[in-house]
């Protein structure tokens, strides 16, 4: 049976996700696949299920929800404990830890609880300091599911209460959350106002790791707005920084965006070495999966853009096993909107199923419509590679709809500007 | 330089001396963090053969030094995650520009090791302390490999290849020919059955552009590849509104394919009941599209095609015997590549030329020992396999000769076990065991099912000698 037959008799409860993970992850290509004319098209929904090793992975599947239960209870006892006693900080530190550990397995709609439950248990009290790091949870939350005006809106007010309180920390990631919104927003002047607002906070307190990483998200930032000298030299004085803390992990994110600031820069070797050296970085390390997964996402579309389509495929290919076994379904619905264009790079006009793939996945997520906005963007525009015109526009438009609901301007100006060139099309 | 100096290096280059014509390979060492200097002597002996030698002191460094030159072989010291760090090595040199070759050294040789690396198509792995002999004896075969002249790569004119990118010469493709020149000028329809990467789509559309219809469009549909919820929207076509994210109407690829040819590739993956339906659109040329009430008649020449065994798939009830029988007015079987004598060289000189023209390279001849690993090589993909395995040798040569050094690794996977290995006087029955199924594992290329059959054990029993033996 194929994972998309066997997913169809898993009823779509939240309840059911670690067994849909475990469909997803134990699933493999049939022999038959590995020279069929169907495997450039192939998804995981057209892997096997394999019974056998499905039940050999339940009981350790079992444990990890038993054992995650038992901590999300063990941290509301905690919390109970700690009110009883008077120490609100512990309480709200223990719901936020169950939050974290949520998020930490994609249900982003329970850590959102935990995280507005420890706000209000943090807003009484006297310390402020709870109440900040219970905004900046949801702010960093609603950020990285594309909820960028709720996510303004929590930073905004970590920002106020950090200020009020004297907490430089707070200020600092309040400014950095603030700076990502507007990055997405494409509000550039206000990204630097913000990024310049937290270094200063940072190297007061002479931390270098954080400098370096306000470093880094700078210089992305200014990589996006197309300000390619600026972003060198930041990403460079981030990169100097974690080569001296000897930060494998922040090494790699640097080189990662390095990468994508040569490719920008027509600059392919240099692109390739960065990702490379990257993905060395990584090796062996404790830094999340999502991360190797990302930078060979990135890679993969240098390759797609060199026309090195049979190298785009193997680092996709790569990224979507580590991105099953990880259980990282945002990357996976990026993996597979990739292997789309690429195949319609090739104009091979079957690559269509890649989409169709990655929209069924993405509906399965809980993030925004944003992840929904980003497939139908690509296909579109792989529909217009094919002079399929109505098509296009339909999904573009789809986007742009997605786009402007997440208020994601930067985003929603591209699709724009795409379906602008469609517009004369018949 | 002196050998005192040499071998008190640390990380860092040894240069050639002079040392014939031969150019000098490139070697790239990865010193191990507990080890910097375990590669020391090997700098020596590789100056020595006039060859360049380089040790960076980590992963990263040697990373960059990858990156900024070209290499002819990394050399590596494996820790405790054999299997997981030869994969990564494996893989991230296949992205590497010119291909090193990868040469593995162990504190503990196993026959897991040797085994695991075998079927990676590692060049060689060696023993720790480095020994003189191996490192000599592993850059002359690198040698020889590099200044084999090749031979020439005959020419594919049009006559061999015609309009329809058939490519062969030999008794089994003649057949086809003549199936195809018998079944082209008919609109009957036509079951094209072969392994995977057998051509059976450039058959089908060989039959397209030499019958009636050529001047009408050719649609094909891989019934694999399409989720299987769409298959029959994207067949029939679909109303607006037909179902969840049928937000506009779509005609069909049996309306597409009307005046012309619709090609059905992996028909036995359809399902029984979307089976019924492609019986009556062959039966009455009539459909009616997901959600719609409108009869619409469809006149297309219907080829369809399997790499599956369909008697097979009716006695399992898999696939309808009607629908057989309307599909298989004619069959045209095609022969694996292997059964193709003498297309093997044809062939891969024809991709060679396809791929140098789509990279920008001349290539026009192929090394001995390319030849001999081709000529030896399963080729359970068939010809496209043979196609991926040029493509990515193209990709990697660096003049106009395709060489082995540049093949992808799983080439290199033997199929015969070591000589010493096996006569080895005191080789336990474990250790014959476990090169027994590492060959038969080679020979189906890791297919877990194909191996266990031939074995004749159960699957699970397979799984858990792989585990033990390290494989």
């Amino acid at each position: 049976m194929k994972v998309e037959q066997a997913l169809r008799v898993l009823p779509a409860l939240g309840a059911m996700a670690p067994l849909r993970s475990l469909v997803l992850s134990s699933a493999e290509p049939s022999e038959g696949m590995v020279w069929g004319s169907a495997r450039p098209y192939l998804t995981v929904g057209k892997h096997d299920v394999r019974p056998e090793e499905l039940r050999r992975g339940l009981p350790p599947a079992v444990a990890a929800i038993t054992a995650h239960l038992t901590e999300l209870y063990g941290a509301f006892i905690d919390a109970v404990e700690s009110i009883d006693r008077g120490d609100g900080t512990a309480a709200v530190e223990r719901l936020l830890d169950a939050g974290r550990r949520e998020r930490g397995v994609e249900r982003l709609d329970e850590a959102r609880e935990w995280f507005a439950t420890a706000l209000e248990v943090a807003e009484p009290l006297q310390d402020r300091h709870p109440e900040i790091a219970a905004l900046l949870a949801l702010g960093n939350l609603e950020l990285d599911v594309g909820a960028l005006d709720q996510a303004a809106r929590w930073h905004q007010r970590a920002l106020a209460v950090a200020d009020a309180a004297l907490h430089a920390h707070g200020v600092i990631a309040a400014c950095e959350g603030l700076g990502a919104v507007a990055v997405e927003l494409g509000e550039w002047d206000g990204a630097r106002a913000w990024y310049t607002r937290a270094l200063d906070a940072a190297e007061s307190l002479g931390e270098p790791a954080r400098v370096a990483a306000i470093h880094h998200a700078t210089g992305e930032f200014l990589r996006r707005k197309g300000d390619y000298a600026a972003a060198a030299a930041e990403l460079e004085r981030a990169r100097a920084t974690f080569e001296t803390l000897a930060n494998p992990e922040g090494l790699a994110r640097v080189l990662g965006t390095l990468g994508l600031l040569a490719a920008a820069q027509g600059r392919a070797e240099q692109a390739a070495a960065a990702f490379r050296e990257a993905l060395a970085w990584l090796r062996g390390g404790d830094a999340q999966p999502g991360l190797e997964v990302l930078i060979r996402l990135n890679f993969a579309r240098l390759h797609a853009e060199q026309r090195l389509y049979r190298q785009a495929e193997d680092q996709i290919r790569r990224g979507e096993r580590l991105a099953l076994a990880a259980n990282q379904m945002q990357q996976l619905v990026q993996l597979y909107t990739l292997l789309g264009t690429v195949r319609g790079m090739q104009l091979d006009e079957g690559g269509f199923v890649l989409f169709e793939h990655a929209l069924h996945l993405a509906q399965l997520t809980q993030r925004t419509p944003l992840l929904e906005a980003q497939v139908y963007q690509a296909y579109g525009e792989f529909m217009g590679r094919f002079g399929r015109s109505a098509d296009a526009r339909t999904y573009l438009g789809r986007a742009r709809d997605l786009f402007d609901t997440a208020g994601a301007h930067a985003a929603l100006r591209d699709v724009e500007s795409s379906m602008l060139q469609l517009a004369d099309s018949p | 330089m002196t050998e005192a100096a040499s071998a008190a290096m640390g990380p860092g280059t040894a240069e050639t001396r002079p040392a014939g014509k031969r150019r000098p390979l490139r070697v790239l060492a990865v010193a191990p963090e507990d080890q910097p200097d375990v590669f020391a002597p090997v700098v020596e002996w590789a100056l020595a053969c006039g060859d360049v030698v380089e040790v960076a002191a980590d992963l990263p460094r040697a990373s960059r030094r990858l990156s900024s030159a070209p290499w002819d072989i990394v050399v590596i010291v494996v820790g405790d995650h054999v299997a997981e760090e030869l994969e990564w090595w494996v893989d991230a040199l296949g992205s590497v520009a010119g291909a090193p070759r990868l040469v593995a050294f162990s504190r503990e040789a196993s026959m897991g090791l040797v085994l695991r690396a075998e079927r990676l198509g590692v060049l060689d792995i060696l023993a720790l302390p480095p020994r003189r002999e191996d490192i000599r004896t592993l850059l002359e075969r690198q040698h020889m490999a590099s200044v084999d002249e090749g031979i020439a790569l005959p020419p594919v004119d049009a006559t061999v290849s015609g309009s329809s990118r058939l490519v062969g010469r030999s008794p089994a493709m003649l057949d086809v020919y003549k199936a195809i020149a018998r079944v082209a000028p008919s609109s009957a329809t036509v079951l094209v059955l072969g392994e995977s990467g057998t051509g059976k789509e450039l058959v089908a559309r060989a039959i397209h552009a030499a019958g009636p219809r050529a001047s009408g469009p050719f649609v094909a549909v891989n019934c694999a590849a399409i989720p299987e919820n769409l298959l029959e929207s994207e067949l029939f076509g679909h109303e607006k509104g037909a179902f969840t994210g049928a937000i506009m109407r779509r005609t069909g690829r049996f309306e597409a394919a009307v005046g012309g040819t619709l090609f059905l590739d992996e028909v036995a993956d359809m399902s029984v009941a979307l089976q019924a339906k492609i019986l009556r659109a062959v039966q009455e040329r009539t459909i009616e599209r997901v959600g719609g009430s409108d009869t619409l008649t469809v006149n297309v020449r219907l080829i369809a095609a399997t790499n599956r065994d369909l008697r097979d798939a009716m006695d399992a009830g898999k696939f309808r015997e009607d629908l057989y029988y309307r599909l298989s007015v004619v069959t045209i079987r095609l022969p694996q590549l292997r059964a193709r004598d003498g297309d093997l060289l044809l062939l891969i000189s024809h991709f060679a030329r396809e791929f140098g023209r789509e990279y920008g390279k001349s290539i026009d001849k192929i090394s001995e020992q390319a030849l001999t690993l081709l000529q030896s090589h399963d080729w359970v993909g068939n010809v496209r396999e043979l196609r991926n395995v040029v493509e990515r040798t193209v990709l990697n040569a660096k003049d106009n000769v395709l060489r082995a050094d540049h093949m992808p690794e799983e080439l290199f996977a033997r199929a015969e076990p070591p000589a010493a290995i096996v006569d080895t006087p005191l080789t336990t029955i474990a250790e014959v065991e476990a090169r027994h199924i590492a060959r038969v594992l080679v020979h189906t290329r890791g297919a877990i099912g194909a191996t266990a059959n031939i074995l004749g054990i159960h699957r699970n029993t397979l799984r858990r000698k792989m585990r033990e033996y390290g494989l």
